[in-house]
């Protein structure tokens, strides 16, 4: 079978993100009712496994090994059957 | 031996053979895809650059390198290694020291010479200089800005892992570090460029702007290379 994860990776918080405060500020200079900006960086990963718990596993092993890093990250991670 | 390794997008290992070179070292330089280090290699440094783009985040390509999984071994073994700018972000990035390294906090890639603190010198790279002292050293990066978190910096702080500091705060770096080792003391790794600004010829002779005090780094370089031939290492 083959699954669908979407994987959500977002800075901890209470870690000043520079990039994300940039935004911020240039976003509420154009609109002053914005209160906060989150920038999270989305994989949309397709792997082979036999079952969603299985595909869950693996993904989680490939984000703790590589995509996130566990000192300013956190994630999510959704899996869906490809149909 | 001296190891300097190469991964794509490495930049700066000429600059650091040609520093042991002038030292008349023997300087090797050694390919990311290589399973093993040669059996006579008593030094390893991951130079400076933008390894595979810094794609994902800084270093986190070339921390899962076939060269990273020998350089663990060596390191286990008691072998010396020091990663410098892209090779400081390696060794975080493959866990084989604490923290990471985040944009510096005006987003901005930083060239410059800056004035750094010795803040600890028990160790085989700084010895030669005064603790407390203060050195100039050249920096580019756009990702020098070092993080960890408050337990991990209190044990640093303990085992005087925290050797060099900025003095000032250039880029955000918590409590302005700008170099650290790990607890063993084999391992080091700073943001700065001890490798630059060696040859004369760097120096800017129109007015004086004090590059040829960059010269400072040759005695960290020059230090860490005696220690490490000194030891005997079971590869």
């Amino acid at each position: 079978m083959t699954f669908i994860a979407d994987i959500e990776i977002k800075q901890r918080e209470g870690i000043l993100d520079p990039e994300e405060d940039t935004i911020f500020r240039a976003i509420k200079h154009i609109n002053e009712n914005v209160s906060n900006v989150q920038l999270i960086k989305k994989f949309n990963i397709e792997i082979k496994a036999d079952s969603k718990d299985n595909a869950l596993k693996e993904c989680t092993i490939l984000v703790d090994d590589i995509l996130a890093n566990a000192i300013i990250h956190d994630y999510i991670i959704n899996i869906q059957e490809k149909i | 031996m001296i190891c300097v390794i190469k991964f794509l997008g490495s930049n700066c290992y000429e600059d650091m053979v040609n520093a042991y070179k002038k030292m008349n070292l023997d300087c090797q330089v050694i390919h990311h895809n290589d399973k093993s280090l040669p059996s006579e290699t008593k030094l390893v440094i991951l130079p400076g650059g933008f390894s595979w783009g810094d794609y994902l985040r800084c270093g986190a390509i070339a921390a899962r390198s076939n060269i990273i999984k020998a350089l663990k071994k060596f390191i286990d073994n008691g072998g010396v290694a020091i990663g410098i700018c892209n090779g400081f972000q390696i060794l975080c990035e493959s866990k084989i020291l604490p923290g990471m390294l985040l944009r510096n906090k005006n987003l901005k890639f930083m060239s410059m010479n800056v004035a750094l603190k010795v803040q600890n010198n028990d160790n085989i790279m700084l010895c030669d200089y005064k603790r407390d002292s203060i050195i100039n050293l050249p920096i580019a990066n756009g990702d020098g800005n070092y993080i960890t978190d408050q337990k991990t910096l209190d044990s640093m702080k303990e085992n005087n892992q925290i050797i060099l500091k900025y003095t000032s705060d250039i880029n955000g770096s918590i409590e302005q570090i700008a170099g650290i080792c790990n607890k063993d003391k084999n391992v080091f790794a700073l943001m700065p460029h001890p490798e630059r600004a060696l040859n004369i010829k760097s120096f800017n002779t129109k007015f004086e702007d004090f590059s040829s005090k960059n010269m400072d780094g040759f005695f960290m370089l020059q230090s860490l290379a005696k220690h490490a031939m000194n030891k005997n290492l079971c590869l």
